[in-house]
């Protein structure tokens, strides 16, 4: 990524307007909270979607939106982009009412939907610029977004002749135009091939380090989202079961976490790691450690194994797999 | 304030300009023909009009009632833009049921794109209408244009505003074929069913008599163009003055547009 065009993006910090965007909620944990939702509710005919959702999306975070099918997750993210009217209940991002102030919000939110429809006869390019110019921008804005999405080679072409995978870039083409500040992802990977399922995961992941924007993100393919997310918000029957940083959540569900360390001296590492109060448990093999560690704790296994990295020659450090479907099942399974 | 109001403009019309990109071509050809189509019935009348008038009198004269060749081509210009407003009405009605997801999740407000389809379905067909009536007049000598007689042009346009307004309403159905039915309907079938139904209730309860005149009224004021075209031997039979029914045509077509866009505004939901 080091040549990527992200290397020239400036961010803007102010709206349209200059006026402050970010918001400030009264409560401690709610720091500098973009989204903030409280019970909100939806019924569409007989079906009651959402029965009182309420969260908060810090800033600079980036969480994963979890639940089973009809769990009420696209809902909730149509309600916070002002697309659909909540029947009850309390929202703001960043300090705004979705459903009142829908255009300042999505000026500076960018999105990927579910099921999205584009004008099929337009070009790659003429959607791009049309979304373009409703914010304001240019064409270097156009091009940088077309580049990061690796649609370069299709920007000329009917969006009625792309794949669907390549529909899915211009998606993420369109979510990423003119900088958001905040990324509202539904099943951002659908449809894409490995290879490209890893580009767009290495893109939120610079987006969010890099550029400081939040991401909220539902999928159903948890080890994608732990690569890239530190918090969870599960939602299951169009109510909020729990949400927090996945620390937080690791520890109050006594969630294990296990890491593959794979190394050229397993034996001395286990043995150096085993006497640590926060591992649980070692198991060695010929050339890769697996360690289990207390809940909450895997922040400081993995700040550990980067001072030991010299030491035992470790070669790396795969997924902490299992923490966030673990966690998954004891929040969901327990309400199924 | 100001600066609102310049976004609302620039952001409505690029979505405007976005909705009609694909059509704009067919719509300037249908335009240009319906142009042609009335040049060719409306000079000859008015050049015979101008030298029936030299021949009986002086020169410029008061100017004469309007020629039958008008009717035509104002009826047919009504059935052309309405096809146009219909169709774009249809193309909203699909655009409902599918894009409008991808338009919405931009920063454009539900004000902005509700006023630009009303532009595009009510005012663009309408003005279009009007140029293609006045160009061709204006384009073989300017000073023909004062030598029509505004009146029917004017109850069609009013007329024809009110019926497009209807068409905004249907589209909101997302079906493009309740559209069509509705336009159709509209356009072919209302105005001369509830003649029939107007005179079949004078015939069958009043014995013949007039039927009573708040229904003729409420004729008269949805319908002012085909009143004044269908009663033209005998508007002494009228409750209203055709002019006169056309400021409540107006009156509801600025209510049928208002309440379109506000509805729009609070209601519409992209589902
Ligand atoms: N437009 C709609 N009309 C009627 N019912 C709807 C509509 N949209 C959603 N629902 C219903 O609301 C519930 C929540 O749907 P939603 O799409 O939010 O679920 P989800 O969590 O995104 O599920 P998935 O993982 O399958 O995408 C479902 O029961 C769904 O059938
Ligand atoms: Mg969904």
């Amino acid at each position: 990524m080091q040549n990527s065009p992200l290397m020239s993006l400036r961010r803007k910090r102010t709206s349209e307007d200059g006026e402050i965007i970010f918001y400030r909620k009264g409560h401690s944990i709610e720091k500098l909270a973009v989204i903030v939702s409280r019970n909100l509710r939806k019924r569409f005919g007989r079906i009651q979607a959402l029965r009182g959702v309420t969260f908060s999306v810090s800033k600079g975070s980036a969480t994963a939106l979890l639940g089973p099918n009809g769990a009420g997750k696209t809902t909730t993210l149509k309600i916070l982009l002002g697309l659909l009217k909540p029947d009850s209940g309390e929202v703001e991002v960043f300090g705004m009412d979705p459903w009142r102030k829908g255009d300042k919000i999505r000026g500076i939110v960018g999105v990927l939907h579910e099921k999205p429809v584009y004008p099929q006869w337009a070009s790659v390019r003429q959607l791009i610029r049309y979304a373009a110019r409703l914010r304001g921008l240019g064409e270097m804005d156009e091009e940088r977004a077309i580049k990061l999405s690796g649609l370069e080679r299709y920007a000329g072409a009917r969006i009625s002749s792309l794949s669907r995978g390549y529909l899915q870039r211009l998606g993420i083409a369109l979510a990423i135009l003119g900088d958001p500040e905040l990324l509202l992802l539904d099943e951002p990977t659908a449809n894409l091939d490995p290879a490209a399922r890893m580009e767009i995961l290495n893109l939120i992941s610079v987006l969010k380090e890099e550029l400081d924007v939040t991401v909220l993100i539902s999928s159903h393919i948890i080890p994608e989202l732990e690569m890239v997310c530190d918090s969870a918000i599960f939602i299951n029957e169009g109510l909020v079961l729990d949400q927090g940083s996945l620390d937080e959540l690791a520890r109050k569900h006594n969630s294990r976490a296990v890491v593959v360390i794979r190394t050229r001296n397993p034996r001395k590492l286990a043995s150096d790691l085993i006497g640590r109060d926060y591992v649980k448990s070692v198991e060695v093999s010929s050339e890769s450690v697996k360690v289990e560690v207390m809940p909450g704790e895997l922040p400081t296994l993995e700040s550990e194994i980067s001072r030991l990295g010299g030491k035992y020659g470790i070669e790396r450090v795969e997924s902490a797999a299992g923490r966030l479907q673990d966690l998954y099942w004891k929040v969901i399974g327990v309400a199924r | 304030m100001l600066g609102d109001l310049r976004k609302f403009a620039f952001r409505a019309k690029l979505h405007m300009e976005f909705i009609l990109a694909r059509h704009i071509s067919l719509y300037a050809v249908v335009a240009f023909l319906a142009a042609l189509l009335n040049a060719y019935i409306v000079i000859p009348s008015i050049l015979d009009q101008i030298v029936t008038a030299s021949m009986s009198g002086p020169p410029f004269g008061p100017v004469r009632p309007p020629t039958p060749f008008m009717g035509i081509s104002l009826t047919l210009a009504h059935l052309i833009f309405s096809l146009v407003s219909v169709s774009i009405a249809a193309s909203m009605a699909g655009e409902l049921a599918s894009t409008s997801l991808f338009h919405l999740s931009q920063p454009l407000r539900r004000s902005e794109y509700s006023v630009s389809w009303l532009l595009a379905i009510v005012w663009l067909p309408s003005l279009l209408m009007a140029l293609s009536l006045f160009v061709p007049i204006s384009a073989f000598d300017p000073r023909l244009v004062l030598r029509v007689s505004f009146q029917p042009i004017y109850l069609r346009l009013v007329e024809d505003i009110l019926t497009f307004s209807m068409f905004c309403w249907a589209a909101l159905t997302r079906r493009r074929g309740v559209v069509a039915f509705i336009g159709i309907f509209f356009i072919l079938l209302l105005p001369y069913l509830s003649l029939v139904i107007l005179g079949l209730i004078s015939y069958v309860f009043l014995g013949g008599r007039n039927p009573p005149s708040l229904l003729l009224t409420v004729y008269e004021i949805i319908f002012p163009s085909t009143t004044s075209t269908l009663f033209l031997g005998s508007v002494g039979q009228l409750s209203l003055d055709p002019m006169r029914a056309s400021v409540g045509t107006l009156i509801i077509s600025v209510f049928a547009q208002l309440s379109y866009v506000l509805y729009f505004i609070r209601k519409f939901e992209v589902k």
